[in-house]
Parts: structure tokens; sequence; C-alpha cells
């Protein structure tokens, strides 16, 4: 049985969220999304589908190294006001850049199209620093229906092992890999002697860290699909 | 054919683009319509054809044929472009009606001859249009300042919450007066003095303009459902592709009166009346089929309700078929992973819930995250819609079975299906049992049985085709193993500090909710006094407790409760209520307490033995001095009794502390005279 990497009980105490909190600073009309996030180690409180669709295909994404939702800087740049009624994330890239994204959906006649440089909002010591701003409608998901299903199962997948040791999963799943080239994702779940739901959080993780690839745009993710070595 | 001069009537773009201008449906036309030979005059004269020659192919003069070229490059609000060919429909109106002839009408005030009276009276006085708009809608005046802002002080109006029309009339009439409107003028000169005009105008109104006479004249419901079935086609961006990606969960109050039966020491039944309880269910958005089911009495569903609903889509549960619930479901099949044993532990990655209390419980939410690991979505507040299916298969359990039953409540007060629930659910002994089998029986039926929502397939055969073919992307996403065996779902955590006292050789121990916790691990580390733990307690069974160290994360086993409450099972939320209740009745205790009342009387007698000879206004005012001291030896002296010289009856031997006096009863209500003024205190006096 796999050992779990920290104890359940601690890691579970120490990821709480006040819920009511959360609930109650919204707008009313706004979706509240609650997850854990694997790639920021941290549980989200997201207000709005379009961050969360956003952030979900964000997980997905290797050249990005993590993100804080709600960052201290969106209240110095938006104001507190927008800052509490909408979510920000302040993302990290793999090559050290750092970009502030907003979301709004195109329909609303009402939305504020947040965008500090048109709006003039940067402060001065905000502008020196290289953040990139960059604003998301539903407009840009448009045909990436399948892409999100697929990380919202993988992310749940990887939640759930979130307290396990995967070593010995991981380690598998790439010499397996790479010995064959290509391998369906049904024969590393039915790996002798490995436990199929840790099995499938490490396929997760290496996918998300892009040691491992699949086609995860075109198809839903199941087990007839092919896990490759990334190039 | 001969060429006049170009026609200015319509402009060149317009001539250009004549091929797609808009046009109806010309093949629902009869051929004889006279749309045709309209469109082809219009058509000729865009082209530059002369009169004449218009006239001899089509019939139609040139008057009437500019007439009809103006109205096709008419501009049309609702569509933002010219009316094109839609123009030349017969009867089509394209100009809202704009009388001009002065009113009149004849002696007997008949209806006739006031077409657009309104209109042209809203047009000569706007501020009754004003008038009649803010109180029908109730909008804001412009006193009141910007809509989008807080009304400026002193200027707020209130508005009945929905002014009948015929009110209105009367406010309109009123106002008109006011104007200087005589009988002479309109509506005052016609029978029902302009009521059908107002009554249509608001009804315009409200077709015209619904965003805003909506929540005014529907309410807040009607005003919410604008955005459902609009056609505006806004879908939701997180859609379902696969079974277990979404799912939904609600609770539904059973509208049926039935019967519980409790089994009493001596083994006889006693039937209790159950007014109303609630189904707990965890339906999947594809196919449409119900993953967990859970019956709550509770008055309202609680966390544990949620988490008991969660728990049984996850968790196998070992039937017994002499369980009441599968009466209707021998085969012991309801839920899709007693169908499907592949999907046992089955996860899923989203799910749905509605504002409730009970769902954005603390625990509810923390627990599934961690334990799940889906994303937890709480809609818009009172967005029932959002939610259509679950609701839509309450109505379908609702509709199988528990409105039938003769103790249904129906939907109402007034539903003529309401025939006394309670006292039919006790004549005819329907029993919950009885209608928990036929919940359980209903969602095997919506399970196992084909449906349109389903495209005429049951929910199980959908899922098993899924299952049978790989590239579906369905498979099995079960839970881990290792927490299968231990379930954190319905689990409480808490951090608690060890208590214990090393010098007084007090154990080490924990308290939760006022009961204490140990073992042997624990009562033997004096190191961990004061130290943080973890403890984790199940909410079914606040026996079953395990704990950690916060700091170190290392394992101290499972707590055992004190005494008190290891004999007997208790939740959480129970011990909770016990001890909340406990303390409330501890409060409400009015009754006399003795011992206050023991040192009220020993007081008085110090009072009565120190001021003999003395200004008893004087040691009064220093009763509170000598108060303290004299409490603190009666204290110590309660029980004995009362010495013979206070001239008060001997104590029987066996009270143990000074029954009240009849005639000092009076007095005891305020035995250290706290409620009198305190006297003025000569300094200079000397005291005893």
């Amino acid at each position: 049985m796999n050992k779990a990497s920290t104890n359940p009980i601690t890691h579970h105490f120490n990821q709480q969220i006040d819920v009511h909190a959360a609930l109650k600073q919204r707008n009313s009309k706004t979706n509240v999304w609650f997850c854990d996030s694997p790639k920021s180690g941290k549980r989200c409180i997201i207000k709005g589908d379009i961050a969360f669709y956003a952030l979900k295909l964000a997980e997905g994404e290797p050249t990005i190294v993590d993100y804080e939702v709600d960052p201290l800087c969106a209240v110095d740049i938006y104001g507190l006001n927008y800052a509490q009624q909408k979510t920000t994330a302040l993302v990290n890239y793999s090559d050290g850049r750092q970009a502030l994204w907003t979301f709004y959906w195109s329909t609303n006649p009402h939305a504020q199209v947040v965008n500090a440089h048109k709006t003039g909002h940067i402060l001065p010591q905000w502008a020196g620093k290289g953040l990139v701003f960059k604003t998301f409608t539903e407009k840009d998901f448009k045909g990436r229906e399948i892409e999100l299903d697929n990380w919202l199962l993988l992310t749940a997948a990887i939640n759930r092992a979130q307290t396990y040791i995967t070593y010995q999963e991981e380690q598998i799943c790439q010499n397996q890999v790479a010995y064959f080239g290509s391998v369906a994702l049904e024969n590393l779940l039915n790996y002798p002697e490995v436990d199929p739901a840790l099995m499938l959080a490490s396929v997760g993780k290496l996918l998300q860290k892009g040691i491992l690839t699949a086609d995860l745009k075109n198809d839903l993710f199941g087990l007839t699909t092919e896990i490759k070595v990334a190039p | 054919m001969s060429r006049g001069p170009r026609r200015k009537l319509i402009p060149p773009s317009y001539q250009e683009t004549m091929a797609i201008w808009p046009r109806p449906d010309e093949a629902s036309l009869s051929n004889e319509d006279p749309y045709f030979n309209r469109k082809k005059a219009v058509t000729m004269y865009a082209m530059g054809a002369s009169h004449n020659d218009i006239q001899a192919e089509t019939g139609v003069r040139d008057k009437e044929c500019r007439r009809l070229a103006g109205r096709c490059v008419q501009y049309c609000p609702t569509t933002g472009q010219i009316y094109g060919f839609t123009a030349l429909i017969h009867g089509k109106r394209i100009k809202s009606y704009e009388r001009s002839r002065p009113i009149t009408t004849n002696d007997n005030g008949q209806l006739g001859g006031c077409s657009g009276a309104m209109t042209m009276l809203f047009e000569r006085y706007p501020e009754v249009q004003i008038f009649v708009d803010e109180l029908f809608l109730k909008k804001r005046s412009k006193d009141e300042g910007n809509a989008n802002e807080k009304p400026m002080k002193g200027k707020r109006k209130v508005h009945e919450a929905r002014i009948p029309i015929q009110n209105l009339h009367g406010l309109f009439i009123g106002m008109l007066r006011e104007l200087g409107f005589t009988d002479e003028d309109w509506p005052f000169n016609t029978a029902n003095r302009g009521y059908n005009a107002l009554r249509n105008y608001c009804k315009a109104l409200r077709e015209n303009d619904p965003d805003s006479a909506m929540q005014a004249r529907s309410g807040i419901q009607a005003k919410q459902r604008s955005g459902v079935g609009n056609g505006k086609g806004r879908e939701s961006l997180i859609q379902a592709l696969r079974p277990y990606s979404v799912v939904q969960l609600d609770f539904h109050k059973v509208d049926a009166a039935c019967t519980i039966v409790i089994e009493n020491a001596y083994g006889v039944d006693l039937e209790l009346p159950v007014a109303r309880w609630h189904i707990g269910m965890l339906i999947d958005e594809q196919p449409k089929s119900i993953l967990g089911l859970y019956i709550s009495l509770e008055k309202t569903p609680s966390a544990d309700c949620v988490l008991e609903t969660i728990e049984s889509a996850l968790r196998p549960e070992s039937i017994e078929l002499a369980d009441p619930r599968w009466k209707f479901a021998q085969d012991g099949k309801v839920l899709i992973y007693q169908f499907v044993p592949q999907l046992e532990w089955q996860c899923f990655s989203v799910i749905k819930m509605d504002n409730a209390w009970s769902n954005v419980a603390h625990d509810v939410v923390n627990n599934i995250l961690s334990t799940v690991g889906c994303a937890v979505n709480f809609g818009p507040v009172r967005a029932w819609w959002r939610r259509p299916l679950i609701e839509r298969m309450f109505g379908c359990l609702e509709s199988i079975g528990l409105k039938r039953l003769p103790s249904t409540y129906g939907s109402g007060v007034t539903d003529t299906r309401r025939d006394d629930p309670q006292g039919q659910a006790v004549e005819h002994k329907i029993r919950l049992s009885d209608v928990v089998a036929q919940i359980f029986g209903a969602a095997k039926s919506l399970n196992s049985k084909p449906g349109e929502g389903v495209f005429w397939a049951s929910p199980v055969q959908a899922i098993e085709a899924m299952l049978a073919r790989p590239r579906s992307g369905l498979f099995a996403t079960p839970l881990p193993k290792a927490a299968q065996q231990d379930l954190m779902l319905m689990k409480h955590i808490e951090e608690v500090v060890v208590r214990g006292d090393i010098d007084k050789n007090r154990t080490p121990y924990i308290k939760s909710d006022r009961c204490e916790y140990r073992n042997e691990r624990l009562s033997r580390s004096y190191s961990l006094i004061g130290k943080k733990l973890l403890i984790y307690i199940d909410r079914r069974d606040i026996r079953i407790v395990s704990a950690v160290i916060k700091d170190t994360g290392e394992n101290l086993g499972m707590l055992h409760p004190e005494m008190k409450w290891r004999k007997t099972r208790c939740t959480w939320r129970m011990r909770k209520w016990l001890n909340r209740s406990g303390f409330a009745n501890k409060y409400k205790d009015e009754s006399v307490d003795p011992i206050n009342q023991c040192m009220g009387e020993t007081a008085e007698k110090l009072i009565q033995k120190n001021t003999k000879g003395t200004d008893k206004k004087a040691v009064k005012g220093m009763h509170s001095a000598t108060q303290s001291l004299a409490l603190a030896k009666m204290v110590v002296n309660a029980t004995k009794p009362l010495p013979a010289e206070t001239h008060q009856d001997p104590l029987p031997e066996t009270a143990p502390v000074a029954a009240p006096n009849p005639v000092t009863r009076k007095r005891l209500a305020d035995p250290f005279n706290l409620g009198s003024q305190p006297s003025r205190i000569n300094p200079n006096r000397e005291i005893d």
C-alpha cells in the first residue's frame, strides 16, 4: 500500500478555506468555484466561469509554472472593489515572465474592459516590472471543450492522490513509455500491483509537467489515449 | 421597355443591393397575392422603367408606385435594417398610428373616433406619461436621483407593491383634473374615461420594455427567468461531455405524510406521524442518471445529509434484502454502481450545488475537495434554472409515486388531491419504510428504463455501452484504495490543545465539545501538554476519533471518549445540540440558590447584631465594606444550623441548609439591601 507523503489529516486541515466568507463577498449573480490547484498547490476560490475555464486550462499548460488567484497586486492595479468582485490571476511562466489575467463576458454590455494599458490604470511601480496584462472572454475558449473536460478529469485525479507518494507509479509510467515509445492509458492502469487511481494521478502529473504528452485537445482522454514522451 | 430618369426615392446603394433586401417567405404566399405585383412595380421603378411601362405591366399607378418604393426603404427599428420587400405585404404597418384630427365623441360618449387619443395626450402632456410610467413600472422619479445610486435623502418615493390598473386610472384622472381638463376634454367625454386606453397603453409598455416591467409587474423570480430560454443562445461554458463529468446535488421536500414506527423497550410498536421529510439526490448530467440517494428525516437537511448523499454514491453498500428499502428492488440494484460494479468508488470532476446552508457548510466543501478532488460550483443566488435536470428528476420521482399516495400534501393547500394527509397516514398506516421503498423503486425505474432524455435508451444501457467503447472517454476513475478504507468524507477535523498537569499527575488528555478523550499513548506523553493536536472525529459517531500531532504529523492513533459518552452512539451534531440545549436550560433556571439565601440570612443577622445602639443607617452605609469579610466566613459555615438567639425556628436535623423563614422572605429577596439608596455617612462618626 502506498504510504502517505504527508499525514492526510494535517494536509486536509492546512488546506481548509472559509467557504462562508468567500460566498459572502461575491456578487449574487456570480458563479463561484472552489477547487484544488495541483499547479499552485493551493485551494482556490474562483469567481466566474471564464476565470475557472482559463485557470483549468492553465493547469495543462507546461510553460506555466504556477499561478496565484486574486494576487495582492490586483488591488493596487484595479482597486479593492474590482479585486473583491472579480477574479484575477498572476501567472508565472517557465521563462520568468509574469502575466496578470482578467476575465469578462463579451456579451455583457456593462462589463469593464479591463486592460491596464488602455485605461491607464498602471501604477508607476508596476510599469517597469514587465508585467503582461491579458484579458479572456468566452470567445477564447471556442473549440476547447474537450481539452477542458480532460483537464477537469486529470486535475481531479491528481487532487485525490495528493497525500500519497506516487514515485513508483511515475517511474513505471516513464519507463514504459520510454521503452515502447507510446503506451495506451489502459495498459498503464492495468499494470500489475499498481493502484489505478495513483497511476492515473501520475500520468496527469507527468502530462502537466510536459514530460509526457497526449492528444488532449481533439479526443476525450480515455483508455485508448496514447501516452508518449514529449519532444 | 423605355427607360425614365434615375429614381431618387431609392438611394443608389439600396438599388444595387435589391437582391438582398429583406423579404417575406414568398413560397408561402399564393400566386394571386398583390405582393408579387407590387414587388415587380418597385423593382421596375428602381431599374428606371417609366411609369407608363410600370402601369402597363403591373397595373400600379405612378403615385402608388412611389408610395410603395418609399415604404421599402423605411428603417425598421426592430431589425435595424430597411423594411425592404416586407413593406409590400398587404396590411403591413411600418409606422405607429399618429392622430392628427381633434378628438370628438358622440353625445352618448360611445367609443369610436378616439383612436390615438392617448398618444396625442402624452405628446401634449409628457409629464402625464412620465407619471403613469413611474407608477406602473415602479420607476424612480428624477428627484430621486440616478437609478444606479441610492435615492437622495428625503426624496425616496415609496411605490405600492403592484398598482392595479384601476387605481392607476384613478390617479391618472386626478392628475388630468389638476392640469385643468374639463368634462369636454378627452378622456372625460367618454364613458370609461380612458380606462381602456390606459390599460392598452400599460399592456404595450410591458411588451415593449419587458426588462423594466418584469420585476415591477411579475416579481423578482419572473425577472430572473428573463435569461432563460430567451434564444440568445448563451450556453453554459462548462458542459458534461461524458458520464461522471458534471454532477448535481440537491434536496427535495417530500410532500407525503407518513408514520415512523419506533419499537420501545418492550417490543411494542409506537407510531409517530412525520409531516415532511427530504430526499437527497446526486445525479449525473450525462446521461441523466441517479448516482446517490439519501433519505433525511431532519426538518431541514444538514451538512451530514449532504455528505451522506455523496457517500451513498461512492461507497458500495452491502445489501440486506430484508431492508424495506429494497422491497421493489430485490436484485439490490438501484444506483448506477449497483448496476455497473466496475464503477464502484467512481469519482466525478465537477459537482454543482445551490447556496443552501447545508451545502455551503465548512466540512461539506472542504471534505469534498479533499476526498473526491473535484471542483465545487455554487451558482448565482436563486438561479434554480442552472440545475434544471435535478429539479426534473425530482418531478419524475414525485409523479411516479409520491403524489399518488392517499397521504399526499399535493402541491399546496389548494391541491384537490390533498385530504387530511396526516390522518390518512395514520389510518392507512402509511409507513416511512413503505414510502422509502417506493422512492428507491422509482429511482431504480429512472435508472433502468428507457427514456427520451437518453434517446430512448436507459441510463444504465448508455453507460454500459460507453464502457464497452473505450473511445467514449468513460473509464473507471475510483478513489485510491487507501482512501477507500479510510474515507474522510464524513470526518470533522479540529485543532485542540493537550491538557493535563504533571505536577498534580493529571494525565494528558484533549477535550472536544466538553468531552475528554484519551488513549494510552497520549496519557504517557506529558511532553505533549500544551501542544496542538489535530483530531479527526467521525461525524456519525463521536466515539471514533483519531489524533495527529500538528507540528510533526505523528499519528497518535485512536482516542477514547470519557465513560459517559462511551456507551451510546451519538453524532457530532447531536452532541453539539445536547450541550447547547443543556446550557440554555441551565440559564433558564430561576430557582432560589440556597447558598445565596443562607449568606443573606447570616448577613442580616450580622447587621442586626452590629446595629444595636448604633445608627442603623450609618451601618447599612458601611454594609458593603463588611459584607465581603462576612461572606468569606459564611461560605465556610454555610451548612451549620443557625444559633438559637437569632429568633428563628430551629432547623430540622436533616436540612443541610437554612430554610427560608416566611417572615423574612420578603427581605431575603434583597438580602444585602442593594435595592435601597445608600445613606449618607458621617465620616467623622466612630463605628464599632
